[in-house]
């Protein structure tokens, strides 16, 4: 495994609890940046962030445009915006077409951020109810990074996982508990 | 594959070819735009077009003018919705248009243009005040944009994705006030009868006007890289009457060089406010 800096982490459905609790123990020194892609709906604008942050001690926002991804940050994809990485380590926003009828597109923040980050990413697919995602993933395994995919047994909903699986043969497929064992034992 | 993301992955030397072959033959230079959007609307035009390499999509706009169109096209998409951050149209409407009350003429800027969303979103606003006064100019990237800007087509996906927002408007508004079917396209049904100004004007390029009330430049600067998002954002503060009101999009941030020329009026909202004095 590469020296892995950089964690996104797409989910859908099911996945939200997920996310929390990886957020609710991650200590404070921990040092690299996650980026969450989770669907949401896009009238609903406050309140996701907060709801991240009660049990995080990093911070959590919602990236601007061109914004520079900064170590020990935790940033969530703002509603009815595609969030993509550039090569210079930056957001790049976007309100493009949905894709798999989703704005933001977990498809599209992975593909963008494995083309960007190449080997220094890890990539997590997480429950969700659509496929969603599996593309993305799979450009991740493509460029060099490290994938893993939530065990569709022990997700809520399996479509996203399933999907994930068949599309990109990952590195790992990991219940939810050793999905966190994993990022919070990731040393830089 | 229909989907902007594209199994085609081009490498940055393949690109600036690209790049570089569309700037000799049309003159628009997209190498400073975002560098993610300009690569994968190129992937996605390339893959909708059938062609997969580099080479092939420089000969074959070489050899298509109508293909070269089709290019510039694609990269000016049309958004996706009419009322896209609808609490921003309720505030234009009740905090916004009533400063303009007691003005003979209002000046409306729509700059860079390539898709009708924003335009008509304003005249449906714009139904319930004295729409004489108005004068709109819409500057389009092409011409091809000005014409589609001028008599939009929307799909049934359009309508789907502005439901919602026209049900949140404060204006009493349904679907069937905004769109109406013709052979399977959707028509906006928008009865204005104000000043409206259709003209081609690329901005980096040509003397751009100015003297406006209010300016509409939401998810513009998403596409440029930081230097053109910077150069874009003066020639549009620029074009700002002293007290005039400047749209962005929600999630687009300004510098500390313009903030000094404008004032953000609310929170959550991207809507500035031209200083009418600069602090030194």
């Amino acid at each position: 495994m590469n020296k892995i800096k950089y964690i996104v982490i797409g989910g859908s459905a099911g996945s939200f609890k997920v996310v929390t609790e990886l957020l609710s123990v991650l200590p404070k020194s921990f040092p690299f940046p996650i980026i969450l892609v989770l669907h949401r709906l896009k009238y609903i604008k406050n309140g996701f962030v907060e709801a991240l942050s009660a049990k995080c001690e990093l911070p959590v926002c919602e990236p601007s445009d061109k914004e520079q991804i900064k170590d020990a940050q935790i940033y969530i994809a703002p509603a009815n915006y595609h969030l993509c990485i550039d090569i210079d380590k930056t957001f790049s926003l976007s309100v493009e077409e949905q894709v798999n009828h989703s704005r933001p597109s977990i498809d599209l923040t992975l593909s963008t951020a494995g083309r960007s980050l190449k080997s220094e990413l890890l990539g997590v697919m997480l429950s969700g109810a659509n496929k969603d995602g599996a593309i993305g993933l799979k450009h991740i395994k493509d460029a060099g990074g490290y994938t893993i995919v939530q065990n569709p047994e022990d997700a809520m909903v399996k479509t996203m996982p399933d999907a994930a699986i068949l599309e990109t043969n990952p590195e790992k497929i990991l219940s939810s508990q050793e999905i966190i064992d994993f990022i919070i034992n990731l040393k830089p | 594959m229909n989907t902007i993301i594209s199994n085609i992955n081009l490498s940055e030397v393949e690109l600036k070819h690209v790049l570089s072959e569309v700037k000799c033959l049309s003159n628009f230079d997209f190498s400073l735009y975002s560098h993610s959007f300009i690569k994968r609307r190129t992937e996605y035009f390339m893959s909708k077009n059938n062609i997969f390499s580099e080479g092939d999509l420089i000969y074959r706009i070489n050899n298509s003018s109508a293909l070269l169109g089709h290019f510039i096209e694609n990269v000016f998409f049309q958004q996706f919705e009419l009322f896209r951050d609808v609490e921003l149209w309720n505030y234009i409407e009740e905090k916004v248009l009533p400063k303009f009350l007691k003005q003979t003429e209002v000046k409306i800027y729509f700059p860079y243009s390539s898709g009708a969303e924003q335009l008509y979103s304003f005249l449906y606003i714009l139904n319930n005040f004295n729409t004489e006064k108005f004068k709109i100019y819409i500057t389009g990237v092409t011409d091809r944009h000005v014409s589609k800007i001028k008599n939009p087509n929307f799909t049934k996906a359009h309508v789907k994705a502005s439901e919602k927002n026209i049900s949140l408007l404060k204006t009493a508004l349904d679907k069937d006030d905004v769109f109406f079917e013709n052979n399977g396209e959707f028509k906006v049904n928008v009865n204005y009868s104000g000043n409206l100004i259709f003209t081609t004007c690329d901005f980096f390029k040509e003397q751009h006007f100015a003297d406006f009330d209010l300016v509409f430049f939401q998810n513009k600067m998403i596409f440029f890289n930081t230097e053109l998002k910077a150069k874009s954002l003066n020639y549009v503060v620029r074009s700002l009457k002293k007290g005039a009101y400047l749209i962005l999009g929600e999630r687009e941030t300004i510098d500390k060089t313009i903030e000094k020329k404008i004032k953000h009026l609310h929170k959550g909202m991207s809507i500035y406010k031209r200083k009418t004095f600069l602090l030194t």
